[in-house]
């Protein structure tokens, strides 16, 4: 029974691209490209042209140049996982896996829900009638009665154990109260994530008994602040290059700590601290490797500091600050998890706290189209009211459908996590994408249906927008994470391909596979359908948008496997096709994700389900317009060409330290 | 109309100090408004004075006065049993107050003791059964339908016009206390001194709220309402900031006014502020945020500084 | 009836959200309330806070909230039990006759109760958001014979005596009540607390009672029938002005000045 919010499945299957996923602390520093020692360069490309490349896995053995996508992982020793249950992941290989996605899971037993429903009510009241976001983005901090207020409150340990002091609450009952803050105070909705979503996510997951009752229980209540510790100077996005360093002691009993973190939230005012540091491990050779280990440490070890709050664009309550650890010992029992397996520990808790983004930016949304709503409802010009008139109406249903899609997005993840799915690390990338630039346009949007009213600081809608900002950027960047969902989608889509070239190898042993391969790629190019269907799962009347998101799906598949064909293990060279494969990616996504909660609205004759129908086919129908441009984009020769010219363009401006052209009248 | 010779209403007088409360007015017009006899019934320390008043209102046919220390303070425990008393001697069919604190505290308890539903706060008189009132802080009208032998209410003040203070010729006669209760103690009262006409009384009424800013800023609405004669209230927001006393409060909880002319500044309109002014006659609003919603019931709205205003508006009307 | 040893009951009526915009319904017959937020009638939770800090202050013993009417009551009374009463009294009211329940019945209903659970104070909003009555307090203490400190801004406790301030039209008045006693909360009484999470999780293992008012020997039949809800009229729309030469001009055109 899946009501635990710490899934076991957590802990499994790493992706394959670890490294690649840059979930960092709050602040991933988005390196310039610039050669750092430990890169791996592709074999052939532009001598002059300096790449960040990922690593798609951990160090092999064997130095190599090669970066291989479809060899198994030896010094990790783990299978890839046969079956994948994503849908985001199943659409590369042509399929539609519908356990995640349809109906549209509701994981609330009755009792969960009536719990919930009561938690809203006070945590509403106190958002409206207590904090005041104006006041602590004035002050730069969150006001003192506020966070005494939430303490007492019991925001500070919405997911701990009842029993340490927690409130116990689901992913599902977590992200509800999380969409609260969101709508109220994004500055305050980080300074509580910083602390729970990640700050001490680490002990939740993978704490020892001892350590979860050393700790939980005061973080629980407040008394004790959580944060987070990842990103340095020179390691933001490319997370296993941190330099932080512990080692082990002689006698074995603690770890010396030193390094420097940067942009840490909470950094501050924090006293227990998830830190990641290197650490030297045998390997199986007997060679010493640096590897990521996770640390619990506390402000109290001797050589603990932080620096002063950093001044920000926005989400200015929330602390950010340097943490510098000098010659800290850290007792050997504070490892979190197991030495060396610190960067899986990283990228799970950073997985794990996703969906709770994507919440409270549904939160946010939907605050901002009631201003804008209200606003143009009442705003009378041209002796008209404004929301007559066309320019205003689609301003206003875009942002609806932008909103309509992350909240979708944010509980059918939140409801598979409940469930016990390990395999939503995809979703979770895509939903942080998608929300945090839904909500971006939402809020500029919201901001221009307002005219001069929204500019003003009385609105309230300029400080959400500065708030807004950081969240296509930290907990991985919008860009590294589209790498990650393409690449990772290749990988798997990859693996496939490579079941079938060894069956191309044995084409005896393998005839229905090369068949049905085969028969699929030829239909496919043909432009036909290869069979999927999501008739008899998305409500009848949503046919139209069922059908889109099919063809969405095969053009989707074709363009995956010519590219993987074309390309090869290159394939992750190819930043500009990726990033339009990760666009199709997810909004095929967000297209299942509203026709299941559409088709639910139908399905259970909910009052507003007609407008939801109008919502769902709406998006799809443009959905699928992008995704086919972008894709058969990808096709012409013309956008090779693109590419090519955007990379001379950027080449010319990097040598010329700015704008090439001169100035337009020569000086 | 055969039920009208058979109609006769009790009012329950409310006096202070020696002098008759206006909404006693008030009520006695609702009360002929039902047909049949009206009576009076004054009770208190001293209260001879009172019910000679009471009788020169024109269509008061009986007053009735009980005097006891027992009633100071107007306790509803001690009076309660004097009119339970009445009623059994005379059988009204109708026994009424004003909706005032008064009013409203003493006569659910008269009506539970004759164990009848009692209706509170009623705006119109439909007929001697059908009673029309405000809910939802006045966003809604209600008209009830009363079927008890007796009809226990109260009246909106506001809502029905004073009776004339002369004219009328009724009879005066002292009744006989029954014995004190003793359950309860009439102690003290705090009153707000003032020299301007009682709020819900008041012509004119001139309102103050949050954009006031403190209990100081309020001089600026005093001035003002000298120049007008008028009373000055208070929304709810300036009473729970400290700036003015509770008795200032107009609202769905507070005072419920109707004067001619309620002008509200640096009031923002809140439903519940809306439910105590909202049938004045002419309402004025200023403020400086032009979507207040106070403006949507304003008849007319200056949207401007309240503390430039103010004193330009009472410079004006000393001219 | 030491003082140490009070037993408190508070009264706690589910009522339309105040900040909610009330529509009468098409028919007339009342105002729409499905699909509404509801919540606990702001006097009401200013009667609990009030019993909670008496018990708090160790003046009260036990303080039980009670409430009438169909399940969705059942949410109200534990919004009072997580601001701190201990446990809850539900008056199981079939919907169809709650449209029709008034403080009439309401009261008769309390004071059974109070009798059954030997209550000396009953705490009391003054009035309901919805019905705007203001009865119920006064009618539970002349049912019970019990004298009333209603609009309560202040209360406290005098040996076997309560001693109430009240908000009355000129200002504030105190009384002395001989307890048991009913008091009604007016708004400045105190501020009521937010019910924290970990309460309102730790209020999942009080208690909850059902009564049905056949068990307490109420007739529900009501007493005053409501004929119709109409919208009040319409103000007509108004107008701006620009200065205060021309507001004084328009007020002296209306005769209002």
């Amino acid at each position: 029974m899946p009501l635990s919010p710490l899934p076991a499945a957590a802990r499994q299957s790493q992706p394959r691209l670890a490294s690649l996923k840059t979930k960092q602390a709050k602040f991933a520093f988005t390196q310039p490209s610039v050669r750092r020692p430990g890169m791996r360069e592709a074999p052939s490309g532009d001598p002059g042209t300096s790449r960040c490349v990922p690593l798609l896995q951990p160090v092999p053995e064997k130095a190599s140049s090669k970066v291989d996508l479809t060899s198994q992982d030896e010094s990790e020793k783990k299978p890839l996982p046969a079956e994948t249950k994503s849908f985001a992941v199943g659409i590369f290989k042509g399929q539609i896996i519908t356990e995640q996605v349809f109906p549209y899971p509701s994981v609330l037993n009755e009792e969960q829900s009536q719990t919930l429903q009561e938690l809203v009510g006070p945590v509403s009241r106190f958002f409206e009638d207590v904090n005041n976001p104006a006041r602590n983005d004035e002050l730069e901090q969150v006001e003192e009665n506020t966070m005494q207020g939430l303490k007492e409150l019991g925001a500070f340990g919405l997911q701990i154990p009842i029993a340490l002091g927690g409130l116990g609450l689901t992913n599902t009952q977590y992200a509800r109260l999380v969409e609260i803050v969101g709508m109220h105070d994004l500055g305050v909705g980080i300074t509580l994530g910083a602390h729970q979503s990640i700050g001490f996510k680490g002990i939740l997951l993978y704490g020892s008994p001892k350590q979860k009752e050393k700790y939980l229980p005061k973080l629980a209540a407040g008394e004790t602040i959580a944060a987070f510790c990842l990103t340095e100077t020179t390691s933001g996005s490319d997370a296993a290059s941190i330099r932080s360093r512990a080692e082990l002691s002689p006698c074995g009993s603690y770890y010396t700590l030193n390094g420097s973190k940067l942009w840490i939230s909470n950094g501050g005012i924090a006293d227990v601290f998830t830190v990641f540091a290197k650490t030297p491990q045998k390997d199986e050779t007997g060679a010493m490797k640096d590897k990521i280990t996770a640390f619990i440490v506390e402000r109290s070890f001797k050589g603990v500091t932080s620096g002063p709050p950093e001044k920000k664009m926005g989400i200015k309550a929330s602390n950010t600050a340097e943490v510098y650890f000098d010659g800290v010992r850290v007792p050997a029992e504070n490892v979190l998890g197991t030495p060396g397996a610190g960067f899986k520990v990283a990228m799970n808790i950073l997985n794990n706290g996703r969906f709770g983004m994507a919440a409270a930016l549904a939160g946010t949304m939907r605050a901002l189209i009631g201003k804008a709503v209200d606003f143009a409802a009442n705003r009378t010009q041209f002796a008209e009211k404004i929301h007559k008139f066309g320019v205003i109406q689609e301003k206003l249903a875009r942002m609806a459908m932008l909103h309509y899609v992350t909240e979708s997005m944010a509980y059918m993840i939140s409801a598979n996590m409940d469930r016990g799915a390990s395999d939503f690390q995809i979703e979770a990338a895509i939903s942080k994408v998608f929300g945090s630039e839904a909500a971006w346009t939402v809020s500029d949007e919201c901001i221009q249906t307002m005219g001069g009213m929204g500019f003003m600081k009385e609105a309230g809608v300029e400080q959400v927008m500065r708030d807004l900002r950081i969240f296509r950027i930290f907990e991985g960047t919008n860009d590294i994470l589209r790498l990650f969902i393409a690449l990772y989608g290749f990988q798997n889509a990859g693996n496939q391909l490579r079941g079938l070239q060894q069956a191309i190898k044995n084409p005896f042993g393998n005839a229905g596979l090369l068949v049905s391969e085969a028969g699929k790629r030829v239909r496919r190019r043909a432009g036909l359908g290869t069979g999927i269907t999501l008739k008899g799962v998305a409500h009848p009347s949503l046919e139209s948008s069922s059908e889109q998101t099919v063809r969405a799906v095969d053009l989707f598949a074709g363009v995956i496997e010519e590219q993987l064909l074309k390309h090869g293990k290159k394939v992750i060279d190819e930043q500009f096709m990726l990033k339009r494969i990760a666009d199709s990616a997810i909004d095929i996504y967000a297209m299942v994700v509203v026709l299941s909660r559409a088709s639910r609205s139908l399905e259970q004759g909910q009052a507003t389900a007609e407008h939801e129908k109008v919502l769902c086919e709406t998006w799809c129908m443009e959905a699928y317009e992008r995704v086919a441009q972008n894709l058969t984009s990808l096709q012409s020769s013309s956008s090779q060409q693109l590419f090519k010219n955007l990379r001379v363009i950027s080449k010319a401006l990097v040598e010329n330290g700015g704008v090439v052209s001169p100035y337009a009248l020569g000086f | 109309v055969l039920l009208h010779r058979f109609q006769s209403t009790l009012v329950i007088a409310e006096h202070a100090n020696e002098a008759l409360t206006p909404i006693t007015l008030n009520t006695i017009t609702a009360a002929k408004r039902l047909g049949g006899e009206v009576s009076c019934l004054v009770a208190g320390t001293n209260c001879e004075k009172v019910a000679q008043e009471l009788s020169k209102v024109q269509g008061v046919s009986k007053v009735l006065f009980a005097q006891h220390d027992a009633f100071k303070g107007l306790l509803a425990e001690e009076l309660t049993p004097l009119i339970l008393e009445t009623q059994k001697q005379f059988s009204y069919t109708h026994i009424c107050a004003g909706a005032s604190a008064f009013g409203k505290n003493l006569l659910p308890r008269v009506a539970a003791k004759l164990d009848v539903a009692p209706i509170s706060d009623i705006t119109e008189i439909k007929s001697p059964d059908t009673f029309v009132r405000t809910i939802y802080a006045g966003n809604a009208l209600c008209t009830v339908k009363c079927d008890e032998k007796i009809k226990v209410f109260s009246v909106r003040g506001t809502s029905f016009e004073a009776a004339p203070v002369s004219g009328g010729s009724a009879t005066v006669e002292k009744i006989s206390a029954p014995a004190p209760v003793g359950q309860s103690e009439w102690i003290e009262q705090k009153l707000t001194k003032s020299d301007r006409p009682e709020l819900t009384s008041a012509k004119v009424v001139v309102s103050g709220g949050r954009g006031l800013k403190s209990g100081e800023n309020f001089k600026l609405l005093y001035e003002l309402a000298d120049q007008l004669h008028a009373a000055v209230g208070a929304s709810r927001a300036a009473v729970d900031a400290g700036f003015v006393p509770n008795d200032m409060q107009v609202g769905q909880t507070g005072k419920i006014v109707a004067p001619e002319l309620y002008i509200a500044v640096g009031i923002s309109g809140a439903i519940q502020h809306l439910a105590g002014m909202k049938d004045s006659k002419t309402i004025v609003a200023i403020n400086k945020d032009p979507e207040a919603p106070i403006f949507q019931v304003a008849d007319y709205g200056l949207v401007a500084d309240l503390f430039k205003v103010v004193p330009e508006l009472t410079a004006a009307l000393k001219k | 009836m030491a003082a140490a040893g009070l037993r408190a009951m508070v009264g706690v009526k589910r009522v339309i959200d105040y900040a909610v915009k009330v529509r009468v319904k098409p028919d007339n017959s009342g105002v729409v309330t499905d699909g509404v937020k509801h919540s606990m009638n702001p006097f009401c939770e200013i009667a609990v806070e009030e019993a909670v800090r008496l018990k708090e202050k160790k003046l009260v013993s036990e303080v039980v909230a009670v409430s009438c009417g169909p399940q969705q009551c059942q949410e109200t009374i534990r919004t009072a039990l997580a601001m701190g009463a201990d446990r809850g009294l539900h008056v199981d009211i079939p919907a169809k006759d709650y449209e029709n329940l008034t403080p009439f019945q309401v009261s008769k209903i309390l004071a059974a109760l109070a009798k059954k659970e030997s209550v000396n104070l009953l705490l009391l909003g003054k009035q309901a958001i919805d019905d705007d009555c203001n009865q119920t307090g006064q009618m539970t203490a002349a049912f019970l014979d019990w004298p009333q400190g209603t609009f309560a801004s202040e209360v406290s406790v005098d040996g076997d005596w309560l001693k109430v301030e009240r908000e009355i039209d000129g200002g504030l008045e105190t009384v002395r009540l001989k307890l048991p006693a009913v008091v009604t909360a007016d708004l400045r009484l105190n501020e009521p607390r937010y019910a924290t999470l970990p309460n309102i999780m730790k209020a999942k293992k009080k208690k909850i009672e059902v009564v049905k008012p056949s068990d307490l020997g109420v007739d529900l039949t009501p007493r005053v029938k409501t004929l119709s809800v109409e919208d009040p009229p319409q103000r007509k729309a108004g107008v701006k002005v620009e200065t205060v030469e021309d507001l004084v001009a328009k007020l002296k055109e209306s005769g209002r000045i």
